[in-house]
Parts: C-alpha cells; sequence; structure tokens
C-alpha cells in the first residue's frame, strides 16, 4: 500500500526500471536517460542521483563493475603510477532488485490507482478508476 | 520524444576524450575537497571519486559540444553537482543505508531550515568554537567577591534559616517569596526543612543548584536568586519571569525574502515566512513557555514581516541569537515556493516525485490517507515548471481515499 516514503521509492523504481529494460549503465547515462524517456520533465541532479546509487548498491540491488577506459590525453596533474585511464562503474539489476522492482511496480500501480480516485474529485466514480489515466 | 536509449549506447571514446585544461584543474580540485571529506573505507572513497572524476568530464565535454566554453561548462558540471560537503554527507547516510529519513524529516521545518540545522550542528559539535555563534545562558548571577561556603552542620536545616545565612555570608538581608516558592515544593515552605542528602556548597550557585537536583525541579522552573541593591532575592523562576518581561519586536521580513526568489517576494509569503519563523522560535526556545504551547509566561505575534515577542528577559538573548543564525546562514537557500492548493496538489507531486528524495522534505505521505505538502522547496530541486510557482500559497493537507 501506500508508502511514506513514496519519492524515494519513486526514484529507486526509475531506476531500476532503466536498468533492467537498458542493461548495464552508468551513472551519467542513467541521469540522461531519466531526462531523455521523461521528455526533459524529470531530472535527478547527480548530486542526488550517485548517492542513491550507492544506497543501492549497498541494499544488493544493483551491482556495480568498474571498467578502465584509456585516455590518449590524460590530465597532467593526475598523478600516481596508477593512473592509467578513467575508470567508470557499469551498473546492473540484481536478482534481489529484479525482486524489489516487481514489488515497486506493483505499489506504483496501486498508488495510481488511488490518486485517480481523488483527481476525479468528490463527485467521480470512486472505486472504478482502475483504467483512468493517471495526472500527467 | 526521440528515444533516448541511443543515448546511452556505449560510447567509444566514453570519458576519457575531454581536454585536460583548465575544467581539468578545477574539476579536480573539487574532486580534492570532496575526497578529503569522505569518511568511508579508502576502497570506496577512491570509487566514489573515479566515479565522479568520470562523470564530470563527460559532462563538461557534453556541455562544450553545446557551444559552452570549457571554464563555463566545469564550473556548470561541479555545480550541478552541488556543494562537496553536502555530497559527502549524502554518501555517508547512503554508506549506512537503511535511509537518511531522520534527516529529511528534521528539515520539515521548512523555512529557516539552515539556520536550524547549522545552529543545532553548531551546539552540538563546535561547543561555540569557529565562526558560528553559539548561545550560552547568562551565567554568574553572584556579584564578583570570594566564593562563600556553606556547610550544613548536623542537624535538619529549615529552609528560612537557610536562606538567612546565605544571606548573611554575603552580608545582605534576605527577601523570601514563599508563595512561589511552596508552588515549587510542598517542603519549600519556612518550617520545612531542607533535603536531607544536601551537605552544603562552595558558592551560592552551586548550593541552589544542589538544592534543584535533589528536588527534581525543572529547568522552567526552579529555585532560583537574584541579587537586588543590599537583598538577596530568593523565588521561583517563574516568579522572576513574571516579573521581568521584555517586549520586542523583529523585522524579519528581509530574513524571509533573502531566502526566496525575488519575483515569488509577495506580502502573503512574507507573512507567512514569519509565520514559519515564530514557529521555528516556540518549537527550539523554551517551548514551554510560550502561550502558543499551552504555556503562560511568553507569547509571539507576527504582523506582516514583523515579529512581536514578550518574553521574560532572560529568554530574548535566546530569541536574538535564533534570528542572528537565520540570518547568517544559508547553504540551503529556499529559492521557490511551491503554490499547493489542494485541488493542484496530487498533481504537483505526481509532476514532482521523481525530481529529487530532496522533495521528501517538501511532500510526503504522512500516513496511509493523508499526502502533507509543504510550501517550500530547496536549491536542489531545479528546473521547476514556471507555471508550478505561479500563485503562492500556504500547505495542504490532502485526504486520499476514503
Amino acid at each position: 500500500m501506500l508508502s511514506k516514503d513514496s519519492t524515494r521509492e519513486n526514484s529507486e523504481l526509475v531506476i531500476l526500471s532503466l536498468l533492467e529494460a537498458g542493461g548495464p549503465l552508468y551513472g551519467y547515462a542513467i541521469s540522461k536517460e531519466i531526462a531523455a524517456r521523461s521528455d526533459q520533465q524529470l531530472r535527478m541532479t547527480p548530486g542526488v542521483l550517485y548517492p542513491l546509487l550507492r544506497e543501492l548498491e549497498t541494499e544488493g540491488l544493483i551491482s556495480g563493475s568498474v571498467e578502465e577506459v584509456h585516455s590518449d590525453r590524460k590530465s597532467a596533474d593526475e598523478s600516481g603510477p596508477e593512473s592509467e585511464g578513467r575508470k567508470r562503474k557499469w551498473y546492473k539489476l540484481t536478482a534481489k532488485g529484479r525482486k524489489r522492482l516487481a514489488a515497486r511496480v506493483d505499489a506504483h500501480r496501486t498508488w495510481r490507482k488511488v490518486i485517480d480516485l481523488f483527481i476525479t474529485g468528490p463527485s467521480g466514480a470512486a472505486g472504478d478508476g482502475e483504467s483512468k489515466e493517471a495526472g500527467r | 520524444m526521440s528515444h533516448a536509449l541511443r543515448l546511452v549506447e556505449r560510447p567509444s571514446d566514453s570519458c576519457a576524450g575531454a581536454d585536460a585544461g583548465v575544467s581539468s584543474s578545477l574539476t579536480s580540485a573539487w574532486l580534492s575537497a570532496l575526497f578529503a571529506m569522505l569518511r568511508l573505507p579508502e576502497a570506496e572513497r577512491r570509487q566514489i571519486r573515479d566515479e565522479l572524476e568520470c562523470h564530470l568530464e563527460e559532462r563538461v565535454r557534453d556541455l562544450m559540444v553545446t557551444g559552452m566554453g570549457e571554464e563555463q561548462a566545469a564550473v556548470r558540471a561541479i555545480a550541478e553537482l552541488g556543494d562537496a560537503s553536502t555530497l559527502a554527507r549524502r554518501f555517508h547516510a547512503a554508506h549506512s543505508a537503511p535511509r537518511r529519513r531522520s534527516i529529511m524529516n528534521i528539515a520539515m521545518a521548512g523555512l529557516a531550515v539552515a539556520a536550524l540545522i547549522t545552529g543545532t550542528t553548531l551546539l552540538q559539535h563546535q561547543g561555540g568554537r569557529g565562526e558560528g555563534s553559539v548561545y550560552a545562558p547568562p551565567q554568574a548571577q553572584q556579584p564578583a567577591g570570594a566564593p562563600v561556603k556553606f556547610e550544613l552542620g548536623g542537624a535538619p536545616l529549615e529552609w528560612n534559616e537557610f536562606f538567612q545565612r546565605m544571606a548573611e555570608l554575603h552580608q545582605k538581608k534576605a527577601t523570601i517569596y514563599w508563595t512561589p516558592l511552596a508552588e515549587l515544593d510542598t517542603l519549600l515552605v519556612p518550617g520545612g526543612n531542607l533535603p536531607q542528602y544536601f551537605t552544603g556548597g562552595d558558592t551560592l550557585e552551586s548550593c541552589i543548584e544542589m538544592l534543584n537536583a535533589e528536588l527534581r525541579l525543572s529547568r522552567s522552573n526552579r529555585l532560583e536568586y537574584r541579587f537586588v541593591d543590599d537583598r538577596i532575592v530568593f523565588a521561583s523562576t517563574a516568579y522572576f519571569d513574571a516579573n521581568d518581561v521584555a517586549l520586542a519586536t523583529f523585522d524579519v521580513a528581509d530574513l524571509v525574502g533573502k531566502r526566496l526568489d525575488p519575483k515569488l517576494v509577495t506580502d502573503e509569503a512574507v507573512a507567512a515566512g514569519a509565520q514559519e519563523i515564530a514557529s521555528l522560535i516556540t518549537g527550539l526556545v523554551e517551548p514551554e513557555l510560550w502561550r502558543q504551547n499551552d504555556g503562560s509566561r511568553a507569547d509571539i505575534r507576527t504582523f506582516g514581516g514583523k515579529l512581536f515577542v514578550k518574553v521574560p528577559r532572560r529568554v530574548l538573548p535566546q530569541v536574538e541569537w535564533l534570528l542572528s543564525e537565520a540570518r547568517g546562514a544559508g547553504p540551503t537557500r529556499i529559492t521557490a515556493i511551491l503554490p499547493v492548493a489542494p485541488t493542484e496538489a496530487v498533481e504537483v507531486m505526481s509532476t514532482l516525485l521523481l525530481v529529487t528524495p530532496q522533495l521528501l522534505i517538501e511532500a510526503e505521505c504522512v500516513d496511509q490517507n493523508v499526502l502533507q505538502i509543504s510550501p517550500y522547496l530547496v536549491e536542489d530541486v531545479v528546473e521547476l515548471p514556471a507555471e508550478l510557482l505561479a500563485r503562492p500559497s500556504t500547505s495542504a493537507q490532502l485526504k486520499i481515499g476514503s
């Protein structure tokens, strides 16, 4: 049913869905994908996205693997013997994440149904909101 | 909308292609600042740094493609990531999962949230050093002079005798208000005895402190004294509060206005902001005193952008301190008021739901039936649709379902 943490849960839902549909993605790609898919209406700022990815990873819902990307134009002030190139982190959905996604989708549908009931107004047909579109 | 999957094809040039010029030194400096603030296992810190470095490079490159200069692009990319200390805090919260809900809930206070958090942090962690000011209650009520040691003999001592002897030791006369004292404790009467475990103290102040502790009296109403001319007056906090009242007025319009987007500063917004500040004060400064909390010793009213405060004089410095902190503080500048007329709330919610978890502060399901939306959005919420910002309104509570 409706949860107190709906915003956080919806952010989670978006990220998990993207990873399920689009295969492994890295952070920046996820943020661009969110903006693009929502026709630029939704933005997840990187300052929010990366900590959230870290949290989902800590929870075991997604797993990350690092890919080294070699550069022919390395930054001069990037010191350290092992700084061969940039390290990009790709995320993919885990089995646990897939289960969580199913639960989130379920909860989201319930939520939308309830909101639809509300949007139809006091005289609206409560109870038959099943097929109505959400506010947007 | 042309579909975005194309955007996320594995790019062949990837994040390694950006110029290692001005942008690189800017982003490196920012990353170093963040790195220094991360209190996490080394491997994790490195991963975060690598990941964000990659992000910044790629973002800078993308912005440059749109025609932006390299330095400008770097500044913009860094700005999107936000304040390094805030980000570090989020990573810490993420690391210790299960949630950063409690932080969010604290922030429900809305306006002046920055002041509140800054102030609380200072009180808890800094103990007065650094740039922030910390309110400390006035200490010595005792005039200068050698401490007067008071020792109790073996026999029980009556209150009346105790007060008289204390005054004599200070070469003063005692004035005792028994009625307010009796309200503190039924034994605090002329013939009543001092608590049996009390044996004396090094100063009048320490004696009174110990007696208050023995009698388990609360901070808001306890045994107190004042030096007045050639006398020491003994009574209760409530008595002194009632007889030493200050009436003050504070103009907070600037404080409210400074936190709002200039085009949203309306009389209603300022009045609502002043009201928020008033509740901040009654919630934090000796809450039990305020009429707004069913107390009887302090009152606060707002009139437009002004606060009128009637409080015991001893409390005034706390109010002043809180307001000055609110004026000075500001990492979380409020930039917009989200109008939430009840009929619009759900639509607003569904539009903005995913923007950022910061919205947890502003809009969340309080329980299964109630969606509560507060009118303030913090700076992290970027690029709100203009039509949502048009009309000022107060917060709304909506019943959902039956």
